[in-house]
Formats: structure tokens, C-alpha cells, sequence
């Protein structure tokens, strides 16, 4: 607003004056604008700690593209000698790994659009609908997440194996569209959400189905994404279950793909780095896009 | 974490499955309308040999039109296949033959859902005798013969034929002794290098860092538990008498690398800084991709007797039903016999699992192709005595480990840290396990 002001014209003002005024108020833009990018205290402290978070993904990236004798000389080699891409082509061309690819997107893709339905509308209810032993329903729901994974995986095996699921990317699906944690980080979204923008939507003929449609969720637009990118980062890295569920290749995650390049005695280094870098590619891409949203929401729930 | 997981799983539904906790169902008898019996195959390989495996797998089904093989890795390599049969035994849907590590063979018998083979092991067929006698004991824990042996292996002495030369030490005789072992190790050890003169690795798999210190236990005449399996025996004077050469090695010679994760060793080797890799045929495709000039001899003796340990894997037949079982019987003894193992040992590098292979003409190719792999082919007639094949043999390994690698940082001394792992051994040997 600043600038905004320096440049309006003043009626009998010298046309020099007027420029030294203009030529000022940019200077300070540009200083402000400086400002703002210079390092501050708290960057000294984050610094090394990025660097820290951000070297395995180098150092991945790195080995992608040295052969396997290299990856184990000592001294470790830190820069590839020759930009061998040899692990790719193996990864894409011998291996099932555009299978693999598209299997983790379509599960992960599936997850994330059903919890962003499913929680969503049970959040909402439990936030907002009023029924008998909602609080103790919330409890107990809630309490499914103190359960060890592990627990429930023979049991969970046994009714996929009954229904005919597994071996098939329903067994991935089928145990993700909802999830306990999904539900309350929608439940605490909704509570806090005012309940005048609802209580107008009403007034105005609005069905609750309306409302949350049309008002409500627009408006939980960062817990949608928070919710989003939590879901595809588990679904697209489990590896467990898939691993006790799938069997043929072609039906392989990208995660269960990757331990097959580690044989009984034999690490295919090269094909694992390079794997793991294409695997890591959406999840990166995936939280890039949605990161601001996604800070929001966390930030929004902590200060509650 | 997840392999403490799949461990857990593993455990929890072998209880499942020996508690009869699967969906209950009577097993199929596996037979179609037609007579043909389809059987589910889980060899567990992983690129490039589960398309050898698959080859094979066809021409067997070529040649055998009233059984259609069905061969898959089972989803996963071999150390994860464990949680995943498991499972499946729970749930009543186990394959009809599977991968699985010697070391589990106790475990999986407990299920109650393998076969076994015990009676039938010496019909026309079989050729059972020509099996080498560590694959047969780890195929049949407490007598049950639980399917076919599946692969065997050994430890020799892989050496560093340029670190001898530079160091002016002449290359190993296959009469040599551990004396003449640790005084070759000593002269290759150069810190100002970073050259080790051997490995031994104190961590990770802590089965590796026990399953090498039985064959100087056996040389010695010493045995790693009583014949009824309830008492440690490894705690002998034999026992003491070759943890202490290790013990000295270690901590007065400093010629031994101490592995910390069991995965270090063979970067070390291929690098130039280990002279001598005490390790098996799986390293030979590493070492010939990495142009290492390397050559290997077998393990040291005492006085003559250089005896190895061998650690075995078995395919494993499990129980759906007689049909199936039969079929089953018929695919592994195709696959088993000399023709098809050397067409598998081509492919994948393994060691003959008979003896008999040894004479075949292709054989010869098989030594072409893999270059330095014949004495540790000749070397499996050393592997004379087999681990024991018992529930709680993972948890001894652990035991012995953790006491080995305590004198060997020079934390304990060898009678009292044997000792202690043979108490906790004991204690764990005679804990019923249900069986």
C-alpha cells in the first residue's frame, strides 16, 4: 500500500520530486522483499536438519546410477563414475514394474477417494448429527486404531480368502476405504467448523446433504487434502499386507515388487535404488502439490 | 521392524494352523472331473531364475498332461515366503509345495499340515541315497520327512589371489590347518592399508555368526547339542578350544574384520581391503561381476578333517489332500532328479544337490560358466553333519551369537560367555513346544 501511495500523482508536485518518491518506494519493495528471504535464526537451526532429512534422497538418487560393484566398493563411491542406467532398464524392461506402478495408483487412487467420502460424512456425523451412543460409537471406533495391525491380519485373511479377494487388488482396496484416524481428524475439522455458514445454508432451503455438499465441504478443503495425502503416503508405502495378500506378479504394489530384487543371497542394489527413486517420484509430487494445505490443516488441528 | 513383524505373523499363525485354526474345511482332494490335478508351485525366486524355474516348470508340464503345475514366487523372496505360507496355512489355502529355509523346517513339521514322506523316501524314484547327507537330516526334523531337499550350500575359504601376491604369502593348500589359517591371516592384516586378513560377522543374521563356528567344533569332535536334543553341548572344551583361536585372532592378532551387520564383508572383499572371505557359492556371481581374481579353498582342520557346515533349504509338500500330495510327490522327484537340477545349477548357480551330478557330461559346462565354483562344489562332501532342525533353533543361534560376538569384542572370555549362551539354551530346549 506503501508503493501504492508513493506513485499516486500530486496535483502541482515537481515531475523530479515526484520521481525521487517513486524511485524510493521501489528501494524499500525491493528491501522488504529481501528481507523476507533473508536467513533468520530459526534457519540456522533447520538448516542441518534438512540437509540431514534430505541426503538419503540424494544419496538414493546417486546410487540409482552407479552399477552394482560400484554401489559396494570401500571407500563408498559417492559420485557415479560413469551415469550408468542400467538399474532403470532393468526395472522397467525385465521386470513387472509398469504393472506394479499402475497397481499402487489405482489402490492408492481408491483409497484416498473413498476415505475423502467415507470419513468426510462419518466425521460430519459425529460432529453435527445428534443420536443415540454417538460419543461411545466415537470411542470404540477410535479404539480399532490401538489394535496391533499385525492382530488382525490372519482373520482379515481368512474372510478376504472366503469372498475371493485375495490375489487381486480388491484385498489392497477393500481394507483402506476408511480408516479410524480419518474419521477424527474430519470430526475435529467439523467441530471446530461455525455452524452459522450451515445454519444460513438451512435458512435458505438448503437439504443436510446440501449443506455439506455445497457449503461445508468446500470449506474443508485443507483437511480433505491433509487427509488425502496421509492416505495415499500409507497406502502407496504398505507393504506388509500387500506382501501377505498378493501372490501373482502382475498384481504387485511397487513396494512388494522392490523386495524381489533382494534374493536369498543376492541384492540387486542398482535395481532397487533406481526402483525406489521412480517409487518415491509420486509421493514427492503428491505432497508438493498439496503441502500448503496439507501445514493448514496439521497446523489448524494443533492449535485446535 | 517389519521382519520382527512377519516373524510375529509367522508365529501367530503357525499357532492358527497347528491349533486347527484354519477355515475348517476338509482338503480338497485337488482332481478335476478329468483327472488332471492342478498344484500350486511357490518356489520363491526371484529375477533372473524364477524364469529359469519357469522353464523347467513347463517342460514338466509338458511332459505331464495329467498335472498342471501352477508356478509362482509365492509373492515375495525367499526370507519373506515364511509369514506368507503361514498365513495361508491358517486360512486352509496353502500351496502344495513351497520354498522354505532349512532353519524353519522344525517349525513348519509343527503345523501339522506337511506330509510325511517318511516311508516312502526309499521306493524306486526317490534316490534318496544320492541326496547329500545334510540335506537329508534338514529335510526330515525329528524323522518326518517333510518334502525334498531343495538347495544346499557351504562355507569355504574364498581368498584374494593379488593380496596374497602383494604380501608375498603363497596361496592356501587344502591341507592347511587353522594354525597355518591364523598365521596367514595375520601376515595379510595391513591397517596402514585397511587390509583385513578374514571376516566374522558379529551381527545382523546371528545365525551366520553361529552357524561358522561349528565346523571347528565338529572338527574337534565336539556336538552343538545332546543326541535327545534337551542340552547344549557347544560349551566343551572343543567349543572353548575354537572360539578361543577366533578370540585371539580378533583380539590379540587384529586380522579379523568383525562384521557388524553380516553385509559388509563382501563390499570389503570385492574392494581389495579383506583377503580372506569365509563365505559360499552365493558370492560367485557377485565376485566374477566385480573381476575380483579370486580363487577358493576349503575350510582349514585341525588335523585332517576339514569339515564345513552346510545350511540346506527344503521345498516343503503340504497336505491338501491325497491327490494333490501324490502329484506333488511326482513333480518334485522330476524336478529333483540329475537332469533337471543341472538345468536349474546352469541357471542359477547353485550347487549340486546330488552327488550324482558331479559325473554328468553338462556338468563340466556348469564349471565353465561358473568359474571357481568346482571346489565348492567338491567341498560339499565336508558338510557331514547337519544343524539341528528343532522349534526353538532360531532362538538358540541367538543365544551362541550374542556369546560369540561378545568375545570376540573382547567383552567376555570364551568358557564363561559359552557358558551362559549353553544355559540360556537349555532353558530354551526344554520348554514344550507342543509338537
Amino acid at each position: 500500500m506503501t508503493g501504492e501511495q508513493a506513485v499516486l500523482p500530486v496535483p502541482g508536485a515537481d515531475m523530479a520530486v515526484h520521481r525521487a518518491r517513486i524511485a524510493e518506494a521501489e528501494r524499500r519493495m525491493r528491501r522488504s522483499g529481501w528481507r523476507r528471504h533473508l536467513p533468520q535464526r530459526g534457519h540456522l537451526l533447520l538448516l542441518p536438519l534438512s540437509i540431514i532429512m534430505v541426503l538419503p534422497f540424494v544419496w538414493m538418487l546417486l546410487t540409482s546410477f552407479m552399477t552394482d560393484t560400484e554401489i559396494n566398493r570401500i571407500p563408498p563411491t559417492i559420485w557415479p563414475h560413469h551415469l550408468y542406467t542400467g538399474g532403470y532398464s532393468l526395472v522397467l524392461a525385465s521386470t513387472d514394474f509398469p504393472y506394479w506402478f499402475l497397481n499402487s495408483l489405482i489402490v492408492s487412487g481408491a483409497a484416498v477417494l473413498a476415505q475423502l467420502v467415507l470419513c468426510s460424512l462419518a466425521g460430519y456425523a459425529f460432529a453435527r448429527i445428534k443420536f443415540r451412543g454417538a460419543t461411545v460409537t466415537l470411542i470404540l471406533l477410535l479404539a480399532t486404531a490401538l489394535i496391533p495391525y499385525q492382530l488382525t491380519v490372519i482373520p482379515t485373511f481368512v474372510i478376504f480368502h472366503d469372498i475371493g479377494l485375495i490375489n487381486t487388488l480388491g484385498a489392497l482396496i477393500v481394507p483402506q476405504l476408511t480408516s479410524a484416524l480419518g474419521i477424527y481428524l474430519m470430526y475435529s475439522f467439523f467441530q471446530s467448523f461455525p455452524k452459522e455458514l450451515e445454519e444460513a445454508g438451512r435458512i435458505d432451503g438448503c437439504s443436510r446433504l446440501q449443506v455439506f455438499w455445497k457449503i461445508v465441504l468446500p470449506l474443508a478443503r485443507p483437511a480433505l487434502a491433509a487427509l488425502g495425502i496421509i492416505t495415499f503416503i500409507y497406502a502407496w508405502n504398505d507393504l506388509f499386507w500387500p506382501l501377505i495378500a498378493i501372490t501373482s506378479s502382475h498384481t504387485f504394489t511397487v513396494q512388494v515388487g522392490l523386495t524381489t530384487f533382494q534374493g536369498e543371497r543376492v541384492t540387486h542394489w542398482s535395481q532397487i535404488m533406481a526402483g525406489t527413486v521412480l517409487t518415491t517420484v509420486p509421493v514427492l509430487l503428491v505432497f508438493l502439490i498439496g503441502q500448503r494445505r496439507f501445514v493448514q490443516a496439521i497446523t489448524g488441528a494443533v492449535k485446535g | 521392524m517389519k521382519r520382527i513383524a512377519l516373524a510375529g505373523i509367522a508365529a501367530l499363525a503357525l499357532a492358527a494352523a497347528a491349533c486347527g485354526g484354519s477355515s475348517g474345511s476338509a482338503p480338497p482332494s485337488g482332481s478335476s472331473p478329468t483327472g488332471t490335478v492342478t498344484l500350486q508351485f511357490w518356489h520363491a525366486q526371484t529375477p533372473p531364475t524364477d524364469k529359469v524355474m519357469q522353464q523347467l516348470v513347463d517342460s514338466f508340464n509338458a511332459s505331464h498332461p495329467h498335472i498342471v503345475v501352477q508356478a509362482s514366487s509365492g509373492g515375495t523372496s525367499t526370507g519373506d515366503l515364511l509369514p506368507k505360507v503361514t498365513t495361508a496355512l491358517a486360512a486352509g489355502t496353502a500351496p502344495d509345495v513351497a520354498y522354505i529355509y532349512g532353519s524353519y523346517a522344525a517349525n513348519i513339521a509343527q503345523s501339522g499340515k506337511t506330509v510325511n514322506l517318511a516311508s516312502q523316501i526309499h521306493q524306486p524314484g526317490f534316490n534318496w541315497n544320492d541326496f547329500y547327507p545334510a540335506s537329508k537330516q534338514i529335510v526330515a526334523p525329528g524323522g518326518k520327512v517333510i518334502g525334498f531337499p531343495a538347495l544346499i550350500d557351504n562355507l569355504s575359504v574364498i581368498y584374494n589371489k593379488k593380496l596374497f601376491a602383494a604380501a608375498g604369502v603363497p596361496a592356501p593348500s587344502p591341507n592347511w590347518t587353522w594354525d597355518e589359517f591364523r598365521a596367514t591371516a595375520k601376515k595379510l592384516t595391513n591397517p596402514a592399508k585397511h587390509i583385513y586378513g578374514v571376516n566374522y560377522p558379529i551381527g545382523g543374521d546371528l545365525l551366520d555368526t553361529s552357524w561358522r563356528f561349528f565346523p571347528g567344533l565338529w572338527q574337534r569332535g565336539g556336538q552343538i547339542l545332546s543326541p535327545d536334543d534337551k542340552k547344549a553341548l557347544f560349551n566343551s572344551a572343543a567349543g572353548v578350544a575354537n572360539l578361543t583361536l577366533w578370540q585371539q585372532m580378533a583380539t590379540v592378532d587384529h586380522s579379523v574384520y568383525l562384521d557388524p551387520t553380516a553385509s559388509k564383508a563382501e563390499p570389503l572383499f570385492t574392494s581389495g581391503h579383506l583377503a580372506m572371505f569365509v563365505s559360499g557359492p552365493w558370492e560367485v556371481p557377485t565376485l566374477n561381476e566385480a573381476k575380483v581374481d579370486w580363487a577358493d579353498v576349503q575350510l582349514p582342520a585341525v588335523t585332517t578333517n576339514h569339515q564345513t557346515v552346510s545350511g540346506p533349504d527344503n521345498w516343503v509338500i503340504f497336505n491338501n489332500g491325497t491327490a494333490r500330495v501324490n502329484a506333488s510327490i511326482t513333480f518334485l522327484k522330476w524336478l529333483t532328479a540329475p537332469q533337471q537340477e543341472l538345468t536349474w545349477m546352469m541357471g542359477s548357480g547353485s550347487l549340486p544337490i546330488r552327488p550324482s551330478i558331479l559325473k554328468l557330461p553338462g556338468y563340466q559346462q556348469y564349471l565353465k560358466k561358473y568359474p571357481g565354483i568346482g571346489p565348492m562344489a567338491q567341498n560339499l562332501v565336508n558338510a557331514k553333519e547337519a544343524m539341528p532342525t528343532l522349534p526353538q533353533w532360531p532362538r538358540v543361534v541367538d543365544a551362541l551369537g550374542n556369546g560369540i560376538a561378545s568375545v570376540l569384542l573382547g567383552k567376555a572370555q570364551p568358557q564363561p560367555a559359552l557358558d551362559q549362551a549353553a544355559q540360556q539354551a537349555d532353558t530354551l530346549l526344554n520348554v514344550p513346544t507342543g509338537s
